[in-house]
């Protein structure tokens, strides 16, 4: 359970976010869509502290943080609590991609390596990188890379994997991929936020879909609700650019 | 006077013998640069409050002074201070003939720290910032991420700057001679004093400064490769790639 209140963000003049509340269910898929620029990222990053917001108060599992009062091991727990799939991958460029997935259980959590290995080995089958466990980050195509950093969030078994855009970076072809591995993510009933402008993906995954512009939730609801159903003039909008009519699936 | 190798061949023989103390006078400074100069680095990259600032300001300053005038202030710095004290407690003797190659050693430090922590930093600024928050991510600490992720990468990017660093540090350790240490530029001199060959009591020094910072440079190179062997190979596999 994860829940967010009042989240102010701004960079210099520029208010990212307007007071954002939001609530994720254990066991929940939320869907984030939106405009560029509208605030989705940077909620996301806010969530683990990776950008520290102004204002707001954050809940994950039985602690409450205020975002203007952190203090770093409030921070630490948090992230310790949590994973995130980047854009980027950003995977560890010096390490393989069995370290890459060992890293956060033996460094962070001092799981024992024996053990976090075969952690790190299971989390690597399960997104179909049996082969490649000593590869490096620069000898993996993009989409195998996003899947190693699927399993390195996987692996850590956190209350939440927060996902930033994860096929952005990717070529169409290899979109697929990654999408398959986050569906099978998602089927196990890991509570998953996800930022994406993958409509049908959103569509079929989604247990909630929350639609952001200009820094304010604008509306949010079961995907049906969303997709089929809009209420507000602005996601008619959004909707009606992004999805053809006839690409509806009801 | 005609050009005499016999006259290079005993300024050779002297100022051989002498290269420890030039090592002694960048080796030391070289591994006091890399400590420090990294940790200021860390800090600057970090933006720790106190030592950040103090170095935004000390760094500039300290970088825009000739390692000449570091050694004779230090010398003065140093010096001015025992001199008084020798002469208030009567120990004149002991202090006024103390070993200056540590004067030498400690402005050749100085010097070295501000132009490593400056090499750090851009090694530091080489790692990209997805690495950070990578690590953050997975629950590291700020010191657990610098440690196992970011002082990683950065360092195969440093080594080759840093290499040079020391070649600077071995070629300019011969302006010691300034304050009287006696190393392997002093050394090749001693016999020119005498015998006024001081052409080649240069070039014997020139030809071992060269050996020396030959031997870095190939030293530099077999490191590089082996830091970045994974990188090398996947670069190698992506040309062949392209090629294809």
């Amino acid at each position: 359970m994860i829940q967010l209140k009042g989240v102010r963000k701004s960079f210099g003049k520029n208010e990212v976010l307007k007071g954002v509340d939001l609530s994720v269910k254990t066991g929940e898929v939320v869907v984030v869509l939106g405009p560029s620029g509208s605030g989705k990222t940077t909620l996301l990053r806010c969530i683990n502290f990776l950008e520290a917001a102004d204002d707001g108060e954050l809940t994950i599992g039985d602690t409450k943080i205020s975002f203007k009062h952190a203090t770093s091991k409030e921070i630490l727990n948090v992230r310790r609590q949590t994973a995130m799939v980047f854009q980027n991958y950003n995977l560890f460029s010096n390490m393989t991609a069995l370290e890459n997935v060992m890293e956060g259980l033996v460094t962070a959590r001092n799981v024992p390596v024996a053990q976090a290995k075969e952690i790190a080995q299971k989390a690597l089958d399960k997104v179909g990188l049996t082969d490649k466990y000593d590869s490096f980050p620069l000898q993996l195509s993009g989409g195998q890379q996003q899947r190693v950093g699927i399993a390195r969030a996987v692996a850590l078994n956190p209350e939440v994997i927060l996902f930033d855009e994860p096929t952005s970076a990717l070529d169409p072809e290899l979109v697929g991929e990654v999408l398959a591995v986050m569906r099978k993510v998602a089927q196990d009933g890991i509570t998953m936020v996800v930022v994406t402008h993958e409509m049908s993906f959103a569509n079929d995954i989604a247990n909630h879909i929350v639609f952001m512009d200009e820094g304010v939730i604008v509306e949010e609801g079961s995907p049906k609700e969303i997709f089929s159903n809009p209420k507000e003039e602005r996601t008619k909008q959004f909707l009606e650019r992004i999805l053809p009519r006839w690409s509806f699936s009801i | 006077m005609i050009f005499d190798f016999q006259y290079v061949a005993a300024s050779l023989k002297v100022a051989v013998k002498y290269i420890p103390t030039t090592l002694m006078l960048s080796v030391l400074p070289l591994f006091i640069g890399i400590v420090f100069g990294t940790w200021i680095a860390i800090c600057r990259r970090f933006r720790i409050r106190i030592i950040a600032k103090l170095a935004d300001i000390l760094i500039p300053v300290t970088k825009g002074i000739p390692l000449v005038l570091h050694l004779f202030i230090m010398n003065f710095l140093i010096l001015k201070p025992l001199d008084f004290l020798s002469q208030w407690y009567g120990w004149a003797d002991a202090l006024r003939f103390m070993d200056k190659t540590y004067i030498g050693i400690v402005a050749i430090s100085i010097y070295a720290v501000v132009v490593i922590s400056e090499t750090m930093r851009s090694a530091l600024i080489s790692v990209d910032d997805g690495q950070y928050e990578a690590g953050y991510s997975v629950g590291l600490t700020r010191w657990q991420t610098l440690r196992r992720v970011v002082l990683p990468q950065a360092f195969p990017f440093a080594v080759p700057v840093l290499c040079n660093n020391f070649i600077g540090l071995i070629k300019g350790s011969s302006i010691v001679y300034l304050i009287t240490v006696v190393d392997v530029m002093n050394g090749a001199l001693t016999s020119a004093q005498i015998n006024y060959r001081f052409l080649e009591a240069y070039i014997a020094a020139a030809m071992i400064y060269w050996m020396m910072c030959l031997t870095v440079e190939r030293v530099s190179i077999i490191l590089e490769k082996h830091l970045k062997k994974y990188q090398y190979r996947v670069q190698e596999n992506n040309l062949r790639r392209e090629v294809l």
